[in-house]
C-alpha cells in the first residue's frame, strides 16, 4: 500500500515526510526537484509520484 | 472529485453504480478481474460488490505481494534465519507466511533473531548500527515496492556497509497476467489494472491485453469511487466495442510510469529465467534476481539455501483463488481451519489477500444474504 505524505524537510536524496502526525525518512532520488510542502506518494520509504 | 471523503461518497457511489446499470447487456454475464490486492481490500472494504448488477462479477486476480510466495522460498528464509550471527528483516505480513515447518514467527519464537520492518532503509540502518552482524533483508512485491529495494541496495554499496544483503523474491506482474490470459479455466471480460504498479511501469506494459488478447484495461485508484469509475469504463468500452488500455488514475499515474524507477531496477536486478509462484507454479521470466553487478549484497550467494520446492499442503487452495477460478468462501478450509488467525493458505495472512479481506469484511454481508 501506498500513502501521500507531506515534505517537511529535504536532506539531498532523503526527505522526512509527514503523514497523520507520523513522520518517516523517504528516499526521493527517484523524483525531481522535491522541495518542503510537496505531497509525495511513498510506498516502503520511497517517494514514488510527486502529487 | 477532489478530497478522499469524495471518493468515498456513497450518494455518488449509487450514481456511478447507475451509470453501470445503463451500460451493462442485461444477459449477458460480465467477468472483470482486479489484478492488485490493494483493490481486492477496497472492494470488501468497501462493499463495492454490493453495488454492481447481478451480472458483473469481480474475479480476483494474483496482486497479493505475500500471497505468492511459495513454501519454498519461506523455508529458504528461514535457514538463513538459523545462520549464526544473522538478523533477518522483513515486512511484517511475511512473518505469518507457513512455510513447510511453521512461518518466519515460528522461527523468531524458536530463537532466531527476525525483526518486522516498514522498508529495506529501516534494515540498512540495523545493519548500519550492529557492523558485527549479517543483516538480510527478505525482499518480496511487486513492481511498486522493488525501486525501494534497489535504491537501498545502491544505498548500501555506495556507503561501503558489507555486512547488508538481500533475499530478492521481487516479482513481475505482466506474466502472471498473460499465463491467466492462457489458462483455459478462466474467461475474463476486463481488468482493473494496478494502481500502483503503474505509477512506476506505466500503462504501456498493459498494451499487450487488449492488442493480444482483445480485454480491456482500465488502471484505477484505490478509493470505491475508482473502482466503481473503472468497472464502467471497462463495461463502457465492451459496450462500445472498443478495447484498450485506458487510465482512471490519472491523477497518480503518468502513462509512462517512473523512469528513474526503472532505471534503478534496470540496474539491480536480472530476470529470473523461471520463479515458482504459489498456487500457480513456475512461471518464465516473472521475478527479479540482483544482477551479477550487485551479487556481493546478494544473500542467496552469501549464504547456503535448501532450495527445495514444497508443495502446498493439500486442504488449501489458494492457487485457484489466485487464479480468480473459485471464490475464497468456496475454498475447503475457508473459515474453518483457515482463519488470519491460523492461516492455512498465504491469501488468509495479508490484508490484500481475497480470502483474508473476504474474511474480515465480505462475509458478514453473505451471511445475512444466505439466512
Amino acid at each position: 500500500v501506498a500513502v501521500e505524505m507531506r515534505v517537511v524537510e529535504v536532506n539531498d536524496l532523503l526527505a522526512v515526510c509527514e503523514a497523520e502526525g507520523e513522520a518517516r525518512e523517504v528516499e526521493v532520488a527517484l523524483l525531481d526537484d522535491v522541495r518542503e510542502g510537496d505531497v509525495l506518494l511513498v510506498h516502503a520509504d520511497v517517494g514514488l509520484v510527486k502529487l | 472529485v477532489r478530497f478522499v471523503d469524495e471518493f468515498r461518497d456513497g450518494a455518488l457511489g449509487q450514481k456511478v453504480a447507475a451509470q453501470i446499470l445503463g451500460v451493462v447487456e442485461p444477459g449477458r454475464h460480465y467477468k472483470v478481474m482486479e489484478v492488485c490486492g490493494g483493490h481486492t481490500h477496497s472492494i470488501y472494504r468497501y462493499g463495492v460488490d454490493d453495488l454492481l448488477p447481478e451480472n458483473v462479477e469481480l474475479v480476483h486476480g494474483p496482486g497479493c505481494p505475500v500471497c505468492v510466495i511459495p513454501m519454498g522460498r519461506v523455508d529458504d528464509g528461514i535457514a538463513i534465519a538459523r545462520e549464526p550471527g544473522v538478523i533477518f528483516t522483513c515486512f511484517g505480513d511475511m512473518l505469518r507466511v507457513p512455510g513447510s515447518n511453521g512461518t518466519l514467527l515460528d522461527a523468531k519464537a524458536r530463537g532466531a533473531d527476525i525483526r518486522m520492518v516498514y522498508s529495506p532503509l529501516d534494515a540498512l540502518r540495523i545493519a548500519k548500527a550492529e557492523p558485527d552482524r549479517e543483516v538480510v533483508f527478505f525482499a518480496i512485491g511487486f513492481e511498486t515496492t522493488a525501486p525501494s529495494t534497489a535504491l537501498t541496495l545502491m544505498r548500501a554499496r555506495a556507503e561501503g556497509v558489507k555486512n547488508f544483503s538481500c533475499m530478492c523474491n521481487h516479482v513481475t506482474i505482466v506474466p502472471p497476467l498473460r499465463a491467466l490470459l492462457e489458462s483455459p479455466d478462466l474467461r475474463l471480460d476486463g481488468f482493473i489494472g494496478p494502481g500502483h504498479v503503474s505509477t512506476v511501469v506505466g500503462a504501456r506494459p498493459f498494451e499487450f491485453i487488449p492488442a493480444d488478447y482483445g480485454r480491456p484495461v482500465v488502471i484505477a485508484g484505490f478509493e470505491p469511487l475508482d473502482i466503481l469509475h473503472a468497472i464502467h469504463m471497462i463495461l463502457a468500452q465492451l459496450g462500445e466495442g472498443r478495447c484498450e488500455v485506458e487510465n482512471q488514475y490519472t491523477r497518480v499515474v503518468p502513462y509512462d510510469g517512473n523512469p528513474a524507477a526503472l532505471r534503478a531496477m534496470a540496474e539491480v536486478f536480472a530476470l529470473r529465467p523461471h520463479f515458482e509462484w504459489r498456487g500457480l507454479g513456475f512461471i518464465s521470466q516473472s521475478a527479479l534476481r540482483l544482477s551479477d553487478a550487485y551479487a556481493e549484497l546478494d544473500a542467496e550467494r552469501r549464504f547456503s539455501v535448501p532450495g527445495v520446492r514444497v508443495a502446498d499442503p493439500k486442504a488449501c487452495q489458494c492457487g485457484e483463488v489466485l487464479k480468480g477460478v473459485i471464490k475464497p468462501w468456496e475454498c475447503k478450509v475457508f473459515g474453518t481451519a483457515c482463519t488470519p488467525e491460523h492461516a492455512i493458505g498465504t491469501c488468509m495472512v495479508s490484508p490484500e489477500g481475497a480470502c483474508a479481506a473476504y474474511y474480515n469484511y465480505g462475509r458478514f454481508a453473505r451471511e445475512k444474504e444466505v439466512v
